[in-house]
């Protein structure tokens, strides 16, 4: 039996705020919840199917262009939402280094017979380029980010 | 006729962000097609001024798929900073991580990025082409690949606390000594990975001999040369050893070498299109000195692998392929070869009582200011050249990567390609999806991309020889 909350940050740690998801997830993994799995990894890979197919529910925590990213208030900030089944889990570029978290449940369902209910948090990014640090733009969001999270961690366990 | 140029722009399926052009001449014929690598690396210089103990942590994290490899070569070049004799044990258990991680690594490039191409055939559609189409054509081949990457992940997490950028390997040594339940739990497991190795051994063979004929004349055959670490008398080698090069008949172009004078026998090309260098033997020149590195290159420099299973696979190889392997599409095979070898390897090295020990880390300062260490990545052979201050902290940096070096022989791979599959001007699906299974042949990993930089289609451009576009295609 797998976690009932899998935590999975994405990102680059050396591409500057690509990392986000990667920081807030090992910052989450010195929470000690009972029953909250957390992994950060720098880019989803299939051998994470199975461990999706046995966890309760899986929140993934990425980062999104800027642009893109809005949280649910109109404002750019981090944004919290559910991963319908099915979507954007076709393409040729599927399962490259650039596997996306719909991918890989629909590899969870498909190989391991289930897909977990699950979320995405996207956190807004300002700048990849090499580099060690948060832009002060993404480092702002990570309390809002933080904070999304627990809400998150405590509505569902 | 005009000159055009094809553009496949990005390749997908292989690690980073690349394209291909394939320009032709004024006959419609195929001049020459090129793989551009259009994301710059920068990571050198990015490690200047960074205390050279912290080098193999820092490279470790350029890449996800290869950690390891740098971890090692990083970890190897800081030994040689301290000038240390590490203890055997840690050793060991450097040479334990690089076998897991060359399972891992091949793993994922043969039953996930290599398979639907295999299985399917290059004509299938685009669409079911894929993991997805793998799972529906043999389901268990896509499980077995997972359990693989499992067991090499789960193996390399349990030596270095993480799966991937583990800064468990430091210069001296490595951080822990060997668990002794993991000796265990990894020694219960092997049968159940030779299992899955031997069946897409077979699986695979069973293709070459039914279907896939063409493919090993076509997919980058040619003569050429080929580097890799070999151990005392010739043994397939993954950490230690030195350097041997050989040429495609299988003569000696040079041996014996140390990687601290790389520089008088390689060279690196630079060419305007591609932030990949051509790395190159320097008294054959460019052309005449380009070399393969990886798999099949390990395979070919070797005398023997060393283990019983792997030797037999060898053995077949050789008689199908010659002594010298050159045609690039048993890089396949010779990764699966290598999986075999890896678990017999681990295997060997378990068993070994000298793996436990406790003294796993020797210490100094700094005692020399250059230095070169080589291991070999699932792609082929790394180089970290550091030169470094008084203090330890880093002036100057220089990798050289696998895929860099086997970058002449992919840009000759998809000239040969295209050659031959190129037909009139029609730009057809089964033309491109062979020019990007010819690039994958290499697994190259161009690690720099960031995930955020979103998806990449298959992009394909025509241009006339005023550089307009005169047609164009696009597949998600």
């Amino acid at each position: 039996m797998g976690a009932d909350q899998l935590v999975i940050g994405i990102g680059n740690t050396l591409r500057g705020d690509d990392g986000v998801g990667w920081r807030l997830a090992e910052q989450v993994r010195g929470w000690k919840r009972p029953f909250l799995e957390v992994s950060a990894v720098h880019q989803l890979t299939p051998e994470l199917a199975p461990r999706l197919a046995a966890a309760g529910e899986v929140l993934f925590i990425d980062a999104c262009f800027a642009d893109d990213c809005w949280a649910h208030d109109g404002a750019p900030g981090p944004r919290l939402e559910p991963l319908a089944p099915g979507d954007r889990a076709g393409g040729h570029a599927r399962l490259s280094h650039h596997t996306t978290p719909e991918a890989l449940l629909a590899l969870a369902q498909r190989l391991y017979g289930r897909r977990p209910p699950a979320w995405c948090l996207r956190i807004p990014a300002h700048d990849d380029q090499l580099g060690s640090r948060l832009s002060p733009a993404t480092a702002a969001q990570l309390g809002p980010a933080r904070r999304a999270l627990r809400r998150w961690l405590d509505r569902h366990a | 006729m005009e000159k055009r140029t094809i553009l496949i722009d990005p390749v997908t399926r292989i690690e980073g962000h690349a394209k291909i052009s394939i320009h032709l001449d004024a006959g419609g014929a195929v001049e020459s097609a090129r793989f551009h690598v259009v994301e710059y690396r920068g990571f050198e210089k990015f490690c200047e001024g960074r205390p050279f103990t912290e080098m193999a942590a820092i490279t470790a994290r350029i890449c996800g798929i290869c950690p390891v490899s740098h971890l090692l070569a990083a970890a190897k070049t800081g030994d040689k900073i301290l000038a240390v004799t590490i203890p055997p044990a840690a050793e060991k258990l450097r040479r334990l991580m690089n076998l897991a991680q060359i399972c891992q690594s091949h793993a994922l490039s043969f039953f996930h990025l290599s398979s639907p191409d295999l299985l399917l055939g290059w004509d299938s559609d685009p669409a079911q082409r894929n993991l997805f189409g793998l799972i529906a054509a043999d389901p268990q081949l896509a499980r077995s690949g997972i359990r693989m990457r499992q067991f090499g992940q789960n193996l390399i997490e349990a030596l270095g606390g993480r799966k991937i950028h583990a800064a468990w390997a430091v210069p001296g040594g490595v951080r822990t000594p060997l668990a002794p339940e993991v000796r265990e739990h990894t020694l219960a497991q092997l049968p159940e990975m030779v299992t899955i190795a031997e069946a897409a051994l077979t699986l695979f063979k069973r293709l070459l001999d039914e279907r896939l004929g063409e493919e090993l004349e076509v997919f980058g055959s040619f003569p050429s040369l080929f580097m890799g670490l070999v151990g005392p008398d010739g043994l397939w080698e993954t950490y230690g050893g030195s350097l041997r090069i050989i040429d495609s008949a299988g003569a000696v172009v040079a041996e014996g070498w140390s990687e601290d004078d790389y520089a008088s026998v390689l060279a690196e090309a630079v060419e305007p299109w591609s932030y990949l260098k051509f790395p190159y033997v320097h008294s054959l020149g460019p052309e005449a000195g380009s070399y393969r590195v990886g798999p099949l290159a390990r395979l070919n420099v070797c005398e023997r692998i060393g283990t019983p299973r792997a030797d037999a696979e060898l053995i077949e190889l050789r008689q199908r392929g010659g002594r010298v392997v050159n045609a690039s599409f048993l890089y396949h095979l010779a990764r699966l070869i290598e999986i075999l070898a890896c678990l017999e390897g681990i295997e060997v090295l378990l068993n070994d009582p000298e793996i436990g020990e406790r003294h796993v880390r020797a210490r100094a300062g700094v005692n020399a200011h250059e230095a070169v260490g080589v291991s070999e990545a699932p792609r082929g052979t790394l180089f970290h050249h550091y030169r470094v201050d008084g203090d330890g902290l880093i002036e100057k940096v220089n990798l050289i990567i696998a895929t860099g070096q086997n970058n002449g022989a992919m840009n000759r791979t998809v000239t040969q390609i295209a050659r031959h599959y190129l037909d009139g001007e029609h730009l057809s699906e089964a033309l491109l999806n062979r020019v990007e299974a010819g690039i994958r042949c290499y697994d190259p990993c161009l690690s720099c991309s960031t995930h955020a930089a979103g998806s990449m289609p298959l992009q394909v451009r025509l241009y006339g020889p005023g550089g307009e576009l005169l047609q164009e295609r696009l597949r998600d």
